[in-house]
C-alpha cells in the first residue's frame, strides 16, 4: 500500500501520537480545568504542554494566543465570522479552499461584506503587488492560502506583507504548518489557522487559530470554559474566550506528541526530505507520455492529468489495481481549478508526506507509466 | 517558622495555573494545584498552594511571567488577605 493523500490527512502518524491518545484515554481521561482532582490537573498539564509546543513551532511568544479548535475550517470560521463586521471589505485570492470561500460568501450575503478576489495566474502563482493594489484605505482583512492544496504552490508572505502594509492578515496554514517554517512574528501574521491532522501529523479533530495579542474576535461559540463560572457572560481571558465546551483532550494529547516529534526531527530536515519526494514525483511524471502537470509545486503536492483517462478513473485504478491512494476531483477548491483551467473535472492529486520514500514514489510512477502505455499516449 | 498557615495563588484560567505551576517547579519552588478554597472566589476552579516562606521569591518569579495572576492570598486560619502586588498600584 502506498499512501499519497497526505494533503487530505497525513498517514501514518508517528508512533508517539496513537500512544499519547491511548495514554490519555486510559490514564488521564478527565476534563482539563473542570474539576479539582488529580486527573483533571494531569489533563490540564497535557493540554498546556501541547499549546506550548505549538507556540515554539510557530514562534508565538505567549501560548495563550493559540486557540484549540476542531480543525482548520473551525479556525477559519472563528477568524472570519469573529472579525468581520457589516460592510467590511476583504481581499482574498482565487486559490482559496472552500473553508475560506464559503464563509466569505456567507458574509457577503449576511453582513454585506465586500470581497475582492485577486486571481492567481494559470500556474497558480500570486502577485503580491496585485493583492496590495486591491487593498483599499479601509480594507479590514487580507485572507491568503499559504499553500494551495491543489498545486503545492506557496504564497510569498514576506513580499505580501510589504505590499499590504498594516492591513490585518489571516493566513490559512492548512498545508504549510508542520511542512515548512511558519513564523508569525517574522511575517507579521495577525491570525494563523491550522489543522492538526495534515503535516502536523496529529489526529483528526484537532486544529488551532493563532490570534495576535491585542486583536479581539467575537467568539463563534459561548459556553462553559471552567472559568468565571458564576457569570453568564463569556470570559475575556485567552484561551478560554474562544474555547467553550469540553476540549478534545485525547486529540490534543496526540497533537502535542506530534508537534514534539516534529520539533525533534526539525522542520528543515522534513522540508528537505519532502522536497526530494516532490522532485521525484515531478521528474517521474514529466517523463510519462500524456501527463500534464499543473503549476510549479514547492510542497510535495502535485496535480496532474493523463490523456485518455478521467481524473477519477486514474485515482480509482491506482487504488484498486496498485493500492496507491490519491485524490481526484476539485479538492474542495473550485476557484483554484477554475484558475488553472481544470474545472469542473479537476485533476489527480499526489501528495507525499513525512513517511513516504522515494522508492514508493518510483512505484507510483511505474503504475502511471503503465496506464499511459495502455492508453497509447 | 512559617509566617502563614495557608497561601494560594489565584489565576484567571487553568492555562495560567498550569503555566505558573511549571514555572515555579522549574525554580524548585514547591506548589500544589488544588481546588479553590471556599472562602475565595476564583476565576477558575483551581489555585496553586505554596509555602509562605517562598512568598517573595514567588512574587519575583511571576512578576514578568506571561500568566494572568488575579492575586496572592494568605490566611492565618481565619480569613484570607490579599497580598499587595506591584501592579496593584
Amino acid at each position: 500500500m502506498i499512501y499519497l493523500d497526505n494533503a487530505a490527512t497525513s498517514f501514518p502518524k508517528p508512533a508517539a501520537v496513537p500512544r499519547a491518545v491511548d495514554d490519555y484515554l486510559t490514564c488521564h481521561g478527565a476534563s482539563p480545568g473542570r474539576s479539582g482532582h488529580a486527573l483533571s490537573a494531569a489533563a490540564a498539564r497535557i493540554v498546556f504542554e501541547a499549546r506550548e509546543a505549538l507556540a515554539q513551532l510557530l514562534h508565538v511568544r505567549d501560548s495563550r494566543q493559540i486557540i484549540f479548535t476542531a480543525n482548520a475550517t473551525a479556525s477559519l470560521n472563528l477568524a472570519l465570522l469573529g472579525f468581520l463586521r457589516v460592510d467590511d471589505h476583504v481581499v482574498t485570492t482565487t486559490l482559496e479552499h472552500n473553508s475560506v470561500a464559503r464563509p466569505l460568501r456567507h458574509l457577503e450575503e449576511s453582513r454585506r461584506v465586500r470581497v475582492t478576489r485577486v486571481a492567481a495566474d494559470a500556474g497558480g502563482r500570486l502577485d503580491p503587488e496585485a493583492i496590495g493594489t486591491a487593498v483599499e484605505k479601509h480594507t479590514r482583512l487580507v485572507v491568503i492560502n499559504h499553500a494551495s492544496n491543489v498545486l503545492g504552490t506557496v504564497a510569498p508572505l514576506g513580499s505580501l506583507r510589504a505590499a499590504i502594509g498594516d492591513t490585518p492578515l489571516l493566513v490559512d496554514g492548512s498545508q504549510t504548518v508542520g511542512a515548512m517554517e511558519v513564523d508569525v512574528e517574522r511575517d507579521r501574521i495577525d491570525m494563523l489557522a491550522f489543522t492538526g491532522h495534515k503535516s502536523l501529523l496529529g489526529p483528526q479533530g484537532t486544529g488551532g487559530l493563532y490570534v495576535r495579542p491585542g486583536l479581539t474576535l467575537d467568539p463563534v461559540a459561548r459556553g462553559g470554559t471552567g472559568s468565571d463560572s458564576e457569570s453568564d457572560r463569556q470570559p475575556e481571558t485567552l484561551p478560554d474566550r474562544y474555547e467553550s465546551g469540553t476540549p478534545n483532550g485525547p486529540g490534543i494529547a496526540g497533537l502535542g506528541a506530534a508537534v514534539t516529534f516534529l520539533l525533534g526531527e526539525g522542520l528543515e530536515a522534513i522540508r528537505q526530505h519532502e522536497s526530494r519526494l516532490r522532485d521525484a514525483m515531478v521528474a517521474g511524471l514529466q517523463g510519462i507520455p500524456g501527463v500534464t502537470i499543473f503549476g510549479v509545486p514547492e510542497l510535495p503536492i502535485i496535480s496532474f492529468r493523463l490523456a485518455g483517462f478521467s481524473p477519477s478513473e486514474i485515482a480509482h485504478r491506482l487504488d484498486r489495481e496498485y493500492e496507491i491512494m490519491t485524490r481526484p476531483g476539485l479538492h474542495c477548491a473550485p476557484g483554484a481549478h477554475q484558475t488553472i483551467g481544470t474545472f469542473p473535472e479537476g485533476t489527480v492529486r499526489l501528495s507525499a508526506g513525512f513517511f513516504n520514500t522515494t522508492e514508493e514514489i518510483e512505484e507510483a510512477m511505474e503504475a502511471i507509466r503503465r496506464m499511459s502505455r495502455e492508453s497509447g499516449a | 517558622m512559617m509566617r502563614y498557615r495557608h497561601c494560594v495563588l489565584l489565576f484567571k484560567s487553568i492555562h495560567d495555573v498550569t503555566a505558573a505551576e511549571k514555572l515555579l517547579k522549574a525554580r524548585n519552588l514547591w506548589c500544589d494545584m488544588v481546588p479553590t478554597p471556599r472562602a475565595l472566589h476564583s476565576n477558575c476552579g483551581m489555585v496553586l498552594e505554596f509555602h509562605g516562606r517562598d512568598l517573595e521569591q514567588i512574587k519575583g518569579a511571576l512578576r514578568s511571567a506571561p500568566v494572568a495572576l488575579v492575586g496572592i492570598f494568605t490566611s492565618d486560619g481565619t480569613e484570607y488577605e490579599k497580598e499587595p502586588l506591584e501592579t496593584d498600584g
